[in-house]
């Protein structure tokens, strides 16, 4: 059986069968593969720490007959600091939870492996308010990467003026509404000036910036919220942990 | 479309809804049932309705018990002011089998895995820190798995009980007895030196 070399962050794995299991892998080139680790779940296993979510290696895969099949795995980064505090493993969760749901196999987006390696990175040595920061920047970061990139200066309908204080955002269209358009506009979000300002700030950050611009909380949290529910409009499928960590920082 | 007679796709329809079960095992189970006989489908049919009937949760620590209290509660020579915390009653079963350990377990019924939607909300958490309340448990011993799941419900634990003035623990984890060293993960190698010991 040919095999091959992957270099891939591990997002998620499902337990198959009596010790087996399932690992989802972003890989280098940001398509998603789906790898079986055969006794990953017994203790002593030669997969150990190499499968666990967050890591970063280079996999050897072969195919298999309906997944492919891990046959070595090496570490670059385990990511270590992020299993060993429960706020930074949270934020970690929703990073995985959304690329999981936005790689799709055999369709490439190389900036979204970047984009997920620069954000774990960032996460190992941030605290508090950086944390959600830095998981906002992210969400909005990876729904640009995924076609979705919110437009804030212009009407994204009509391409008419916006007025600066508040606005409904329109999740359909991914951007504030001129008065003409939000008249019949259906899915809209409030957006407040502050959340604008920072939503356009995060965006045009590299992830290494994001804590150096020191957001207020208050105005996180509405970013945050605000999109929560763009990707929750977008998203086919239900971001649970982004449900969790909404309920944990009271959004 | 009709491969089986509706008894056969009944029986088989149940058995894959089992865990680790797939079609093929499914079929194997049901003619493995339908070979054997009468007697055997009925010893196998009462064991699942009696295990059903006669088992239920500990209203102490979530293990499974025959009545109110498990085995280990109501034993009054268990010490009660060690407390061991798992994930799951085979969890229990597995510490039971080192004979190390003597004090009170606490069953989580699960592990903190947000993208499965499962929170602290979902384990029983809530109810371990109800029991601390209550008993006079001076160590928790954290024995959840060593992975993701298992790590982050450790801290989230953790973070709740330290404050209340009881120690906290955590399993050590590293090289399994019998394993070589080159062969393990940097993770599981970096801990096993972490917790090094004087000999
Ligand atoms: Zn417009
Ligand atoms: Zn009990």
């Amino acid at each position: 059986m040919p095999s091959y070399r992957v270099r891939a962050l591990a997002l998620k794995k499902t337990k198959l069968g009596e010790s087996d299991l399932i690992v989802t892998l972003l890989a280098e080139d940001g398509c998603q593969v789906r790898a079986v680790a055969k006794g990953a779940r017994k203790p002593g296993s030669r997969f150990g720490a190499r499968v666990e979510p967050y890591t970063v290696g280079d996999f050897m895969l072969s195919t298999g007959r309906t997944l492919e099949v891990i046959t070595d795995a090496q570490t670059a980064e385990s990511h270590q600091h992020i299993r060993e505090d429960y706020d930074r493993a949270q934020a970690a969760s929703v990073v995985a939870d959304v690329l999981d749901k936005i790689s799709v196999e055999c369709q490439t987006e190389e900036r979204l492996f970047g984009l997920a390696v620069a954000t774990l990175g960032a996460l190992q040595a941030a605290d508090g308010d950086d944390l959600l920061a830095l998981t906002v920047a992210f969400l909005v970061k990876a729904m640009a990467m995924h076609g979705y990139r919110p437009q804030f200066d212009a009407c994204p309908v009509c391409g008419g003026p916006v007025h600066a204080d508040e606005e409904r955002f329109s999740l359909e269209a991914g951007g504030p509404l001129c008065e003409g358009c939000e008249a019949g506009a259906a899915e809209t979000a409030r957006m407040s000036p502050g959340a604008r300002n920072a939503l356009v700030a995060l965006l045009g950050a590299t992830m290494a910036e994001v804590p150096g611009l020191g957001v207020p909380r208050p105005v996180l949290l509405d970013a945050f919220g605000l999109m929560r529910a763009f990707v929750g409009y977008h998203l086919p499928a239900r971001c649970r942990a982004l449900d969790l960590y909404a309920a944990a920082v009271g959004r | 479309m009709a491969f089986y007679a509706p008894p056969i796709a009944r029986l088989l329809e149940e058995l894959e809804r089992l865990p680790g079960i797939g079609p093929k095992s499914a079929q194997r189970l049901a003619y493995h049932i339908l070979r054997g006989d009468t007697e055997a489908a009925a010893r196998l049919a009462d064991a699942i309705v009696e295990v059903k009937r006669a088992i239920r949760f500990c209203e102490r620590c979530f293990n499974f018990a025959e009545s109110e209290l498990c085995e280990m509660c109501a034993d009054p020579t268990r010490d009660a002011t060690t407390m061991c915390v798992v994930e799951e009653p085979r969890d229990v079963v597995a510490v039971e089998r080192t004979g190390e350990f003597r004090g009170t377990y606490h069953v989580l019924q699960g592990a903190i895995s947000p993208i499965d939607g499962i929170g602290p909300e979902q384990l029983r958490v809530r109810e371990l820190i109800d029991r601390l309340g209550r008993e006079s448990v001076s160590e928790v011993i954290l024995a959840t798995d060593p992975d993701i799941e298992g790590e982050t419900t450790a801290l989230y634990i953790a973070r709740l009980v330290k404050p209340l003035g009881i120690r906290v623990t955590r399993i050590a984890s590293g090289l399994p007895v019998g394993g070589d060293l080159e062969y393990a993960d940097e993770v599981t190698l970096g801990r096993a030196l972490e917790a090094r010991r004087e000999m």
